[in-house]
């Protein structure tokens, strides 16, 4: 057989058939990429939210020790917009589609690894503090906090709750994360093997 | 419609059929397959600002539209198996064409494989395929040369 006969016929009769839609440029993407970039964008509004919501509270709340708790949190959101600020750009500038094949598959494995990564090293210093100011926003709101705070039964009551809702809520993100990009990474490496190989 | 618009509109216009290949070689669902030529569009769009003219807009074209089908998310519904073509059969191979033939052919194959397939069947050299796969001129030529082999042999007539 003529390959490259057989590939014009192929080209007429098949490849060449148009697909349904317009050249009309489109708003938005749903490459997988800008559905990562999404999600840092939206992780700086909530940064943005619960920063000043937590801001707001400290000159709500009377107590001193509640109001420095507050200020740790409303910091620790400070931190991570940075964080998501900077990986946020660090994926517009990798993901670029007019590329080298072999570089793009680099680069959005780069991206998705990358971000997997990242946040499940932040879930182990963000979960544990999120449940501590959880815990003593809550105790506040019917006692005095620095009243309970010299208590034993305080830092067992808290150790217990951080000890059991951190690993949970860090498998469940892990697995959440898995379930969204896992099976992404895995057709990603696939790919550059099939390249690698000979 | 601006002009850099206007100019970017023709040229996809010209050059759609190598954005209907690209997705027809890869895809089958028909969803997929708007997505896709959207996303291509997007793409293409987005990266624009950046086409220096040192190539043709086609092949620039053809390496976005690789690089978005490779790397878009597939519909876990559609994820390609290698084994649904096992329908194709020896006898098929005697009543289909050779266009068919060889389309069923080159869809057996891996997804870098069949990109290095459709470059060098549309009269691309191997240098210009190296550097859209961003292989080396050596690595294009062994891959080539083994994909010819397993294309002979599945399209060889019993």
């Amino acid at each position: 057989m003529d390959l490259k006969k057989a590939w014009k016929n192929l080209e007429k009769e098949k490849l060449s058939l148009p697909v349904t839609g317009t050249i009309a440029i489109p708003k938005q993407s749903k490459h997988p990429v800008a559905g990562i970039i999404n999600t840092f964008a939206l992780s700086l509004v909530f940064c943005t939210l619960f920063g000043g919501i937590f801001m707001a509270l400290i000159f709500v709340m009377d107590q001193l020790i509640v109001q420095i708790g507050l200020a740790v949190i409303t910091f620790f959101y400070g931190v991570l917009f940075t964080i998501n600020w900077r990986v946020l750009h660090k994926v517009k500038a990798l993901h670029k589609s007019d590329e080298k094949v072999l570089n793009v598959l680099h680069g959005v494995h780069a991206i998705v690894s990358h971000t997997i990564k990242f946040q499940q090293r932040l879930s182990w210093i963000f979960f544990p503090i999120c449940v501590a100011g959880g815990f003593v926003l809550g105790v506040s709101m019917k006692k005095d906090a620095a009243a309970m705070m010299v208590q034993p039964k305080f830092y067992l009551s808290l150790i217990v709750t951080m000890a059991v809702i951190t690993p949970a809520a860090y498998l469940l993100s892990k697995w959440m994360t898995n379930l969204s990009h896992g099976k992404y990474l895995k057709q990603i490496d696939e790919l550059i093997r099939q390249a690698k190989e000979d | 419609m601006s002009s850099p618009d206007k100019e970017f509109t023709r040229l996809v216009e010209e050059n759609r059929g190598i954005i209907f290949k690209v997705i027809r070689l890869y895809v089958n669902h028909e969803e997929d397959q708007k997505d896709l030529y959207q996303e291509i569009i997007f793409q293409a769009w987005r990266s624009y600002p950046r086409f220096e003219r040192r190539s043709k807009f086609s092949t620039w074209l053809y390496r976005i539209g690789l690089n978005t089908v490779l790397t878009f998310k597939r519909r876990p519904n559609v994820i390609e198996h290698h084994d649904d073509m096992s329908a194709f059969t020896i006898a098929d191979k005697t009543t289909s064409s050779d266009s068919e033939s060889l389309y069923l052919a080159i869809r057996q194959l891996n997804e870098i494989d069949r990109m290095i397939i459709s470059l060098h069947l549309d009269g691309y050299e191997n240098e210009e395929i190296a550097d859209i796969a961003g292989l080396t001129k050596n690595h294009v030529a062994v891959k080539l040369h083994r994909i010819k082999d397993v294309l002979v042999k599945t399209l060889k007539p019993v």
